[in-house]
């Protein structure tokens, strides 16, 4: 036996002294995340088995308020929306951010630093100030992106409410905020990734697709695998790029749950309904990252 | 040392002049929309300060437009005590009335020191005194008095050959025509940036109301007299039709329309892109001061909206608007609250809110005043629209309805996402399953 085991404390209580105050340390922590998370969570689990009338009075209901919302019409549209809104928004930020990652990476590029920066930049910026800056710059009257537009021959459309754009608009303004969180993400995976692999496969005379088809993708597997759990959550539970630019319209074309959610609660003061609504959502979000986090699991099991 | 002590008194000094005032004993939060309605407030509160001997300061919180009805619900919901003096729309009452947000001012009124007795509660129409009654009791004096208006540039249509509208309107019809003959004229001309006619189009209450008027105009509603709804009757899909045609068949507006509310609006007459317009009176003081707006300070004309020969000049079709002033439940300042909303809408202070480009008046008196009349033509027209007044359901759930069923459905028919009729079967079915629920006999 080694003389660092000889030296450990032989059997008996471990005296109070050397116990490490682990949960004095934790428990500030717990308590924030006590109220900031498991209260609400629970608070609002009880409103969506509650009936509340206008004047604010609650009536126990049980799960009809969870009957209600499945068997809505309005809510599955929302839903679809949603659902469409998520996939659009994710395969679109996913093919420009690698697109984007790579071209910054590649020996073409001069001052990837300066670049980076650049495509970062609307991720800082608050999602108020961008939906608002966005619905000016996209007016058909006095919008500079109708008047850019304009330039290359695009006749002036009212893109945000028009049937047919509303909903390509709003996922462009979500491409356009938050590919540069992917570009982050795969750049981190994309440096992690010993060249040694493209030197190997250069040898061997694999061309450029090639290395990226059998090398760089499978290597950034378990990032895509993090980019798109994340990201899934955070497009399901959108709402203030739509309110703000469209506000669920024209008519409710882009209505996606979130927002939904919100005119039940707070112009319709159904705070019942708009908690089970919330807690369905919940289990959405969780049905489509459930396959990602399975794949997760796998890959760190092998 | 010297120079430090010079510099040191100086600081002070300046700190003292031009530092924060002495705080007043007590602050009255006044919750309110953004727009002339609160800028009134602002401008008043200093003069409030001063009548008061420094006692009572007033803070105006402003809120965006188109959240001010959820922001205030949300508030008042929880029963919030941060609010004092509450401004609000009187198509709002039904709901905060009914939910018990406001404070009855019977009481107050009875109190001389509060409501003086010169104060004269007749002077407001007893129309819209009695929609912010409940039971008996009142909870809110109309502020000013709002309503649609026809607005038009006196310019252009003489430039091209069409006769101004009457002060009672023109029919739907002679709109129709002059908006084309205007349309074929700038079209003529080679003018790209200017439409005939501009109207609201977001998804917003703005919208709901303003196609109101037109299913109004031709006969139709939204309830009959049971509460069951009754927009899919052919009278209401036509006049929904006739507000939808303007754009999508008749191409009168910009197509930007079917995103703009108050503000939209303001701005496309403001910047001349529009001939004619369908906007709130609210808008007249901006559009006929020529510091703020150059191109339609006198050049506007004033008239009552378009009527629809089925119903004829005299029909009831205007969306009956107020903006009231009342006390919250939750205050607890109620004395002071009271005074407020008494002295904000005296007689002395509601004509210099009017005369200062506050917007209209709730006192009939102010608006038939010949020196109020002369720098504010557009009161006339306000008026003439009161007479055509539509009433409006006084239902707790109108609210709900008018926000959040109508406005999308009728945004749907106008951007085109769905036909007329569709949209106001869609509307009427969401209307009937949300009644229902709310334990009203609408089969």
């Amino acid at each position: 036996m080694s003389a660092a085991v000889d030296a450990l404390p032989r059997g008996g209580p471990r005296r109070r002294a050397e116990v490490p105050p682990v949960w004095g340390f934790v428990a500030p922590a717990l308590a924030v995340l006590g109220v900031v998370l498991v209260f609400p969570l629970l608070y609002s689990l009880w409103l969506s088995l509650q009936r509340s009338a206008l004047t604010g009075e609650l009536r126990w209901v049980g799960l009809a308020n969870f009957r209600d919302a499945l068997t809505d019409g309005g809510f599955w549209h929302s839903v679809w929306v949603t659902v469409v809104y998520t996939g659009a928004s994710l395969g679109a930020q996913l093919v420009l951010g690698f697109a984007l990652t790579l071209l910054l990476h590649s020996r073409f590029t001069r001052y990837p630093h300066v670049w980076r920066s650049v495509f970062l930049l609307p991720l800082l910026l608050s999602p108020v100030v961008l939906s608002a800056a966005w619905r000016v710059y996209l007016s058909p009257e006095f919008g500079i992106i109708t008047y850019l537009l304009s330039v290359i021959g695009v006749a002036p459309r009212a893109w945000a409410v028009d049937v047919s754009t509303a909903l390509v608009t709003v996922v462009a303004l979500e491409v356009w905020h938050r590919t540069s969180y992917v570009i982050l993400l795969l750049s981190a995976g994309l440096a992690g990734i010993s060249p040694d692999y493209y030197d190997a496969a250069s040898i061997d005379g694999a061309s450029g697709w090639r290395r990226f088809w059998y090398i760089t993708l499978p290597l950034l597997r378990p990032i895509v695998i993090v980019i798109c759990s994340f990201q899934i959550v955070e497009l399901i539970r959108v709402f203030t790029n739509i309110y703000l630019v469209t506000g669920g319209g024209p008519g409710r074309l882009t209505e996606v749950l979130s927002v939904r959610i919100f005119t039940t609660a707070f112009d319709g003061l159904d705070l019942g309904l708009s908690a089970a609504m919330s807690y369905l959502m919940l289990a959405l979000s969780f049905a489509l990252t459930l396959p990602f986090i399975r794949r997760t699991n796998q890959d760190d099991g092998a | 040392m010297n120079v430090l002590f010079v510099v040191l008194i100086a600081t002070g000094s300046a700190i003292a002049a031009f530092g924060p005032a002495a705080a007043a004993d007590v602050e009255l939060v006044v919750p309110i929309q953004v727009g002339p309605e609160a800028d009134a407030h602002k401008r008043l509160a200093a003069q409030y300060l001063e009548e008061t001997k420094g006692r009572v300061r007033i803070r105006v919180e402003e809120i965006a437009r188109a959240v001010h009805p959820t922001k205030m619900a949300t508030a008042l919901g929880s029963k919030t005590t941060e609010y004092d003096v509450l401004p609000f729309a009187c198509t709002m009452f039904p709901l905060w009335g009914a939910a018990g947000w406001l404070e009855p001012l019977d009481d107050a009124m009875k109190d001389p020191k509060i409501f003086p007795a010169d104060y004269d509660l007749a002077d407001f129409p007893a129309s819209f005194i009695n929609v912010l009654k409940r039971e008996g009791k009142l909870y809110g004096i109309p502020q000013e008095l709002a309503a649609y208006l026809f607005m038009y540039r006196i310019d252009v249509l003489e430039r091209y050959g069409v006769k101004p509208p009457p002060l009672q309107g023109w029919s739907w019809d002679e709109y129709i025509a002059a908006a084309v003959k205007i349309r074929d004229g700038l079209a003529r001309d080679g003018v790209r940036d200017m439409y005939p006619t501009v109207f609201a189009g977001a998804r917003n209450r703005n919208t709901a109301q303003a196609a109101l008027q037109n299913i109004w105009g031709y006969g139709g509603d939204v309830l009959d007299k049971s509460n069951r709804p009754i927009l899919t009757s052919p009278q209401a899909v036509q006049g929904l039709t006739s507000y939808v045609e303007q754009l999508t068949k008749l191409k009168l507006a910009a197509p930007g329309v079917v995103n703009y509310a108050y503000s939209e609006l303001l701005t496309a007459l403001q910047e001349g892109q529009a001939a004619m317009g369908i906007q709130w009176v609210a808008a007249a003081p901006t559009l006929l001061d020529p510091k703020k707006s150059p191109k339609t300070a006198g050049k506007l004309g004033f008239a009552v909206i378009p009527y629809f020969n089925v119903t004829g000049p005299q029909g009831l079709r205007a969306f009956p608007q107020c903006w009231a002033v009342g006390v919250s439940a939750f205050s607890k300042k109620k004395p002071d609250a009271f005074h407020y909303v008494s002295w904000f809408t005296s007689k002395r202070i509601a004509r210099d809110y009017v005369m200062k480009g506050g917007g209209s008046s709730g006192r009939r008196s102010l608006l038939m005043d010949r020196e109020v009349l002369a720098s504010n033509p557009q009161y006339a027209a306000l008026l003439e629209t009161a007479k055509v007044f539509h009433p409006t359901p006084t239902i707790p759930e109108w609210t709900y309805i008018l926000e959040s069923i109508l406005t999308p459905a009728f945004n749907a028919a106008l951007a085109g996402a769905s036909p007329p009729d569709r949209a106001a079967a869609a509307a009427n079915d969401e209307i009937r399953a949300y009644l229902k629920k709310a334990g009203y006999n609408v089969d």
